[in-house]
């Protein structure tokens, strides 16, 4: 079934990128997940077939910390009504494991005029904690302590982890998700789904997708490369398009 | 009045410490925003008089977005976690008979923030703004003393405005549901933890979800080749409901969003990503109540809980919302105090609306309601005091649209057309059998044609209200 202006690919969650598709060049540099890197993704609203708008910026850098841990520094930029930005940086320590299971993280979140001046009242500065299956969670004023399961992951730690995943079917991972740093949601599973040849800016290249699924989020599908580089990630009408990917 | 629930909370442990008053304002705050500052009040009266003794309480009014009645695990449906709406259940009194004023996004705000019909604030189609002179809810708070704020969705007309009369506007916006309620809720959280005034608060977290659900059913048919986009969800998805395939005799209008050609599987495809979305905006709305419990001041603030309108999920083959049935204009209400409302209640007897929010606030903060407003103060039914209730209900749809609700029928009428339609709400609540054209049922028929005579006389139309339809 094609479209009017584009043909229909096998693939749902990349239909749903659509025109944004059209003239993207897939990055070429080497790239290796286990080790320091930074990316940049365009954030996409895209409710309806040939609107897609990008109303936000999310950037991840990774860096080892030893042999089985790593950091992970969050910036995220969501476009606002006026010219206004909320941003959210945070600090995650993760372990190298296959969830990218979050040990520690801190989190900040700021609304910012068009001129950069942060909004006072919209300020927060909050950290979060995993140990023996629970999860702390707390600010300068209160604590809140949430059992969760054995197996963790936070959101955007998952964004390192599917880079890291065997790229054929094994067993799904199954968590709880720790989602925007404080929303716990359990009974979640990430899977290898398929290989895939897929034209991008005129050239046919070999992806990978998993999908999680899951209470509270709608189905996601991550795609990556042939090195592991994750080049989109999708959620219903939620896109995040690979900009840059520096090593 | 009443059956009690059996529901327990989540279980949370929380170590609220003792909130310190920091020296400067969020009025203050509020001129630092700039473009974010709020409008001046519009009233056609002198204003809310204040209460002369007795502190007034916070109010957070949290509204949702195409989020029907029974689609609360609360509330019975099984295909959904819901633990932080659930925990509103719990905490308060959950109105089991509560409608939308006019089953849309615009036209029901509007009655929220006005206390009157849409047909009187002119709201009667999606992007219209309340008509100049009708008093509304920041203003009329704020004139009162209250801290007003308002974060997410307005629509009234534009779906984010930077200003909004009589609020301070939190921002928030841009892209959906999924993109937006986070910014909201973190908005929210940030009003709660940073707010510097004594002054009582009224908050609006007003959220988009379960509204995503629009745009998949606009998008399958272009952007999907199968019905089931992640077969590995087969064996995970909701039933169908019983009514899905029964469509009684309805108005032409009805017909305007029946999705005919869809397969089992993707209708059940449809309801598991509804339920998700659902799933995502309770996490927002727990991050909020998680705000309130460790400001300190949920001993003291009412929560109001409600959505503007349903969502069809399937039955009777609808989408979306804009008509009668249930599952469009059926919407969860729920208020919550612990210690000054009851809880763990179902009030499953009283007729209740959007219409009534207006009025149950002011009450609350002892505030007269503004003149004209026609919805009744929940009070006496949270506080289980005798109250003379209202014996019907009506709501608006589709311009011409009228539906006349009773405790046993609804009544369903559209101007120039001549199907009406009878339902047996007791007897037939999922809405199958049409009873109009049935003669034992004459005298019921004009009994509700009379009762929407004796509503019409009350309303004061807004004049670009008569124009359409």
């Amino acid at each position: 079934m094609a479209g009017k202006t584009h043909a229909l690919t096998d693939y749902y969650t990349l239909n749903c990128l659509d025109l944004t598709l059209k003239d993207f060049e897939a990055p070429r540099a080497r790239f290796d997940p286990q080790g320091a890197w930074e990316l940049a993704y365009g954030v996409y609203s895209a409710p309806r077939a040939h609107i897609c708008a990008r109303v936000g910026r999310l950037r991840l850098q990774r860096q080892s910390t030893g042999d089985d841990t790593f950091d992970l520094r969050v910036t995220y930029e969501k476009t606002l009504p006026a010219d206004y930005t909320q941003i959210v940086t945070a600090h995650l320590e993760c372990r190298s494991d296959a969830l990218s299971t979050p040990v520690r993280w801190t989190w900040s979140t700021v609304t910012q005029s068009p001129e950069g001046e942060a909004v006072a009242v919209t300020q927060l500065e909050r950290a979060g904690e995993a140990r023996a299956g629970e999860v702390t969670i707390r600010d300068a004023r209160a604590e809140s302590r949430i059992p969760v399961g054995a197996s963790i992951a936070l959101n955007w730690a998952l964004f390192d982890a599917v880079q890291r995943l065997p790229r054929k079917a094994v067993e799904p991972l199954r968590f709880s998700l720790i989602d925007h740093f404080d929303q716990i949601k359990p009974n979640q599973t990430l899977s290898f789904r398929q290989s895939a040849k897929v034209s991008l800016g005129g050239e046919r290249i070999r992806l990978y997708a998993y999908n999680q699924f899951g209470q509270g989020v709608v189905p996601w599908e991550y795609w990556v490369d042939d090195q592991g580089r994750l080049l989109f990630a999708i959620s219903g009408i939620e896109a995040y398009l690979i900009e840059s990917s520096e090593q | 009045m009443s059956q009690k629930s059996s529901e327990q909370p989540t279980e949370r442990t929380s170590d609220t410490t003792r909130r310190r008053f920091l020296q400067t304002s969020v009025a203050g705050a509020g001129a630092f925003m700039g473009r974010w500052a709020f409008g001046a009040a519009s009233p056609t009266e002198a204003g809310p008089r204040a209460p002369s003794s007795g502190p007034q309480p916070n109010f957070l009014f949290v509204i949702c977005d195409q989020l029907g009645l029974d689609a609360l695990a609360a509330h019975g449906c099984p295909d959904v976690h819901t633990p932080n709406m659930d925990r509103l259940v719990n905490r308060g009194v959950s109105f089991m008979e509560s409608y939308s004023t006019n089953p849309l996004c615009s036209p029901a705000r509007s009655s929220f923030f006005t206390g009157r019909m849409p047909v009187e604030t002119g709201v009667v189609d999606n992007g219209l703004a309340i008509r100049a002179g009708i008093p509304r809810m920041g203003a009329w708070f704020r004139q009162a003393g209250y801290e007003t704020a308002y974060s997410g969705k307005w629509h009234l007309p534009g779906p984010y405005q930077p200003k909004i009369d009589g609020f301070t506007v939190l921002p928030a916006g841009v892209g959906e549901g999924d993109l937006v309620d986070t910014v909201t809720s973190r908005s929210c959280q940030a009003f709660l933890r940073n707010r510097r005034s004594d002054a009582p608060f009224l908050l609006v977290a007003s959220f988009v979800q379960p509204h995503d659900i629009c745009w998949w059913a606009i998008n399958s048919g272009k952007l999907l080749r199968e019905d089931l986009p992640f077969p590995q969800l087969r064996d995970r998805l909701p039933e169908l409901p019983p009514n899905h395939k029964i469509r009684p005799e309805a108005p032409k209008v009805h017909d305007a969003r029946i999705y005919r050609r869809w397969s089992d599987l993707k209708w059940r495809y449809y309801l598991y990503i509804y339920y998700r979305q659902i799933e995502m905006v309770d996490a927002e709305i727990g991050r909020v109540l998680d705000a309130l419990d460790q400001s300190g001041q949920a001993d003291n603030t009412i929560v109001v809980f409600t959505a503007d309108h349903g969502e069809g999920r399937g039955r009777h083959r609808n989408v979306q919302k804009w008509f009668p049935y249930d599952e469009a204009a059926k919407v969860p209400l729920i208020v919550s105090c612990p210690g000054r409302i009851p809880e763990k209640v179902k009030d499953a007897t009283h007729l209740v609306s959007g219409l009534d929010i207006m009025s149950t606030l002011c009450d609350y903060a002892g505030l007269e309601a503004p003149r004209g407003v026609l919805g009744k103060s929940l009070r006496p039914l949270l506080e289980d005091k005798p109250v003379e209730w209202r014996d019907y209900l009506v709501y608006e749809t589709h311009f011409t649209g009228r539906t006349v609700r009773t405790p046993q029928f609804k009544y369903v009428t559209y101007e120039d057309d001549p199907v009406e339609q009878l339902f047996d709400m007791k007897a037939d609540p999922w809405e199958t059998q049409n009873l109009y054209k049935e003669s034992q049922y004459a005298d019921v028929m004009r009994q509700h044609r009379q009762l929407l005579g004796e509503w019409q006389a009350r309303l004061s139309p807004a004049p670009q209200a008569t124009d359409v339809g």
